[in-house]
């Protein structure tokens, strides 16, 4: 009977635990530095010393706390895992459900000034004709979902679970929305229900998306051979340094990292700085005060090892499609300028009924925290028609 | 100017360890018996336990310190080897480069059977003056802040340590990382090197991304190209990252002892003729040991760092001659080692002396094997003395 049970949930960490990462980070044991190099090796020591520094003396966790604690949020379970989520009710005539998964090294934070944009647009000198209920729920392995007890917990697992959890809130058609790992469940649960998806909007193609394609090379565009060519060599010189080991021997590197919040904080931030759209100046496009929330998340939920672990996990369901398989749901696609290795659009469409295509201003990989207004006007003006 | 060396790690350092491996923060694992998602849990939980309340580093630090120890700066970084001298009547110099993530002190078995083996049933004749250095940004030979300091500046720095010995000309011998540091003195410094003695075989230009064709791998060596090819899909991710993001890495696992151990420890298990079980090749105190060198000496991001200096600075060839490195050479494989090239290659690219593939025996071969590597150089130096 308490199956499918929901239950509110609120975030709330121990104080013990706040003063343990405090104490943590004033004993890290830095490691040196080349004389005169910054980011170049990886992380840079001044800039890192500077950000736990903060961390561990200015930042604040209970307002960090607060904010995500206006977001209606809750927990259920899901074959065997806990899941938790955002669940916003949207402030108009006829909100549109719509489930927007997060990606790595974010998790549910990357959404907490989409969410609000998107339920409620009147607020932020939008129409109310086009809010949305919106779910944000986190992976399992991530944040406040539970940590997966065996292995297989695989993007199409995630998908499923997914899909059970909007029909467990009694939504039988809704959108899905998704960046990064986001994007790669938004397209299974699409594949595995046109019916019940009524569009689908991505701010990243996955890239392990292998659309079936002729037996020659001639079937490719210049800007699709090229493409090809270009992950090719990536995947040969391994650029993905950081996914080739989550890929390979993620627990291995989860030791270190869940022991060490200067080490964590270390990974996850050289990647935002890396792949955002922000010219090697992270906090100018996310301020210090977010991305420590997400480091945070991590850190209190000890999930950095269940999260990396997906990487490995994903390599057994591939997205690969048959000759003439295809995602059925219309598509929309924000290309964000800051992007890692867009594919051209007809490779896109060989999957994808694409609908729109825009070609955002500014913004990189984090779009809903570096560009959270111009993202919710996208997916806006991009459900508009298939709202009934 | 060289100036001994002893080795002393403050009890405050090695407090300070034991208290952090004690509140180690574990990172969960689940159904991974067969180390597929790395390192196991439950083994690592254990030998941290025996690091914290049961290993006993100042055992291991007098043994250290029965040798000869020395540092000297070198092209302003400091380099820490030891030097022992060699019993017979003509005893050759040799120098000993080890890899990653190993340190000088897997050449440990070695030694004495090298400088002495009279004394280990073997002839005077072939006793040899060691001297193993730390290399750059490893153990003792810290810290490094100097950036670009690859294997080939190693093998620059390895001569003008050896002219600082009084030895002019000298035999030297390696694997892994040590192994190049080796084959570049065979090829830039022929006329100083009397003879190389790898145990791992590689074109220099291997990191920067040059592997010999596919079609030379001959009889019995065709599983190697195989073999070959698994460790660099499943196995090399750690080496992509430490030759791009080594500093990335360095916080986690410079902060975090439990971290250190788990990143070496998968390594040695791994790499090791062990059959799944680590101990087979290095005994807990063995493996205790390692990771205490690494972490009082703060050297995990230094070391990881030797991978980005390869790749950034690849290797530049000092001659077009025919062979690349003229150095008479001879070269150990064994079996079970992660990476093995083939005969022919090698005939074609060192001044080839000697082959000889050993069935047993992984990676650490000093530590795996240390009698089948003594027996071996012996016999080739002895044709070259």
């Amino acid at each position: 009977m308490d199956q499918d049970r929901i239950t509110p949930f609120s975030v709330r960490i121990e104080d013990s635990a706040l003063a343990d990462l405090r104490r943590r980070l004033a004993a890290t044991r830095w490691p040196d530095e080349l004389a005169g190099e910054t980011w170049s090796y990886g992380a840079d020591l001044a800039t890192l010393r500077r950000m736990t520094d903060y961390w561990r003396k200015s930042y604040d966790w209970r307002a960090a706390e607060a904010g995500i604690g206006r977001l209606a949020q809750f927990k259920t379970e899901i074959a065997g895992c806990g899941v938790h989520f955002i669940h916003e009710r949207g402030v108009g005539p006829a909100p549109m459900p719509i489930i927007i998964s997060h990606g790595w090294p974010g998790s549910f934070v990357e959404m907490l000034d989409l969410v609000p944009l998107l339920a409620d647009p009147t607020r932020y000198g939008g129409d109310a004709s086009d809010a949305f209920d919106v779910v944000v729920p986190s992976m399992p392995g991530y944040g406040f979902s539970d940590r997966p007890t065996a292995p297989g917990m695989t993007p199409v697992a995630m998908a499923k679970m997914f899909a059970e959890l909007m029909a467990r809130l009694d939504y039988p058609k809704y959108g899905v929305q998704g960046g990064d790992w986001g994007a790669t469940i938004s397209t299974w649960l699409a594949k595995f229900h046109p019916d019940r998806i009524s569009g689908i909007h991505l701010n990243w193609i996955p890239g392990s998306l292998q659309p079936a394609v002729g037996g020659d090379a001639s079937d490719l565009s210049e800007a699709e051979a090229a493409f090809c060519a270009r992950m090719a060599a990536q995947a040969a010189h391994g650029v993905s340094t950081h996914t080739g080991i989550h890929a390979s021997r993620p627990q291995t590197l989860g030791y270190g990292l869940n022991d060490s919040p200067a080490g964590l904080a270390a990974w996850l931030i050289d990647k935002f700085r890396m792949i955002a759209d922000c010219d090697g100046d992270i906090e100018s496009v996310i301020p210090l005060d977010r991305l420590l929330t997400n480091v945070s998340v991590y850190w209190f939920t000890e999930t950095i090892t269940s999260a990396i672990r997906l990487y490995k996990e994903a390599a057994s369901v591939p997205l690969k499609f048959a000759a003439g398989e295809r995602i059925l749901p219309p598509l929309g696609f924000a290309a964000f300028p800051g992007e890692v290795a867009a594919p051209p659009r007809e490779w896109v469409a060989r999957v994808y009924d694409i609908r729109r295509w825009t070609e955002m201003p500014r913004g990189g990989h984090f779009a809903a925290m570096e560009q959270p207004h111009i993202l919710a006007e996208d997916i806006r003006a991009f459900f508009r028609p298939f709202r009934r | 100017m060289i100036e001994p060396f002893k080795i002393a790690i403050g009890d405050d350092v090695i407090g300070d360890l034991r208290a952090r491996l004690r509140a180690t923060r574990f990172a969960e694992d689940i159904d991974n018996d067969g180390w597929d998602y790395g390192t196991n849990g439950a083994y690592l939980r254990d030998l941290v336990r025996y690091w914290a309340k049961e290993y006993d580093w100042r055992v291991h630090e007098r043994a250290m310190n029965a040798f000869s120890h020395f540092r000297t700066m070198i092209d302003d970084v400091p380099i820490h080897f030891i030097q022992e001298r060699g019993r017979g009547p003509k005893p050759m110099p040799l120098i000993m480069s080890h890899g990653w993530p190993w340190t000088f002190w897997d050449l440990q078995k070695v030694i004495r059977k090298l400088t002495d083996p009279a004394a280990f049933g073997g002839d005077a004749a072939d006793a040899f003056d060691v001297i193993i250095p730390s290399l750059p940004g490893f153990g003792f030979s810290t810290p490094l802040s100097l950036p670009g300091i690859n294997f080939s500046r190693t093998a620059d720095m390895w001569v003008t340590l050896m002219r600082r010995l009084g030895y002019e000309t000298f035999a030297a011998q390696g694997g892994d990382f040590g192994a190049f540091v080796t084959a570049q003195l065979g090829h830039k410094y022929p006329e100083r090197t009397v003879g190389i003695h790898v145990h791992l075989a590689g074109p220099l230009g291997m990191i920067s991304g040059n592997m010999p064709d596919a079609s030379m791998f001959g009889p019995g060596e065709e599983k190697w190209a195989a073999g070959n090819a698994a460790f660099l899909d499943q196995e090399s991710a750690y080496s992509r990252l430490q030759a791009t993001k080594p500093q990335t890495l360095a916080y986690g696992l410079n902060d975090s002892p439990a971290g250190l151990c788990a990143w070496i420890l998968e390594k040695r298990r791994r790499w090791s003729d062990c059959g799944g079980d680590v101990e087979r090749r290095f005994s807990r105190d063995d493996l205790c040991t390692t990771m205490t060198l690494y972490w009082v000496t703060q050297s995990i991001g230094t070391s990881a760092r030797f991978y980005a200096e390869a790749k950034r600075h690849p290797w530049r060839a000092s001659h077009n001659r025919k062979l690349v490195v003229e150095a008479p050479t001879a070269v150990l494989l064994f079996e079970n080692d992660i990476v093995k090239l083939p005969h022919q290659w090698a005939a074609q690219y060192y001044n080839l002396q000697r082959w000889n593939v050993s069935p047993t025996g992984g990676h650490f071969v000093p530590m795996e094997e240390p009698d089948i590597l003594v027996e071996d150089i012996r016999a080739f130096f002895r044709t070259l003395r």
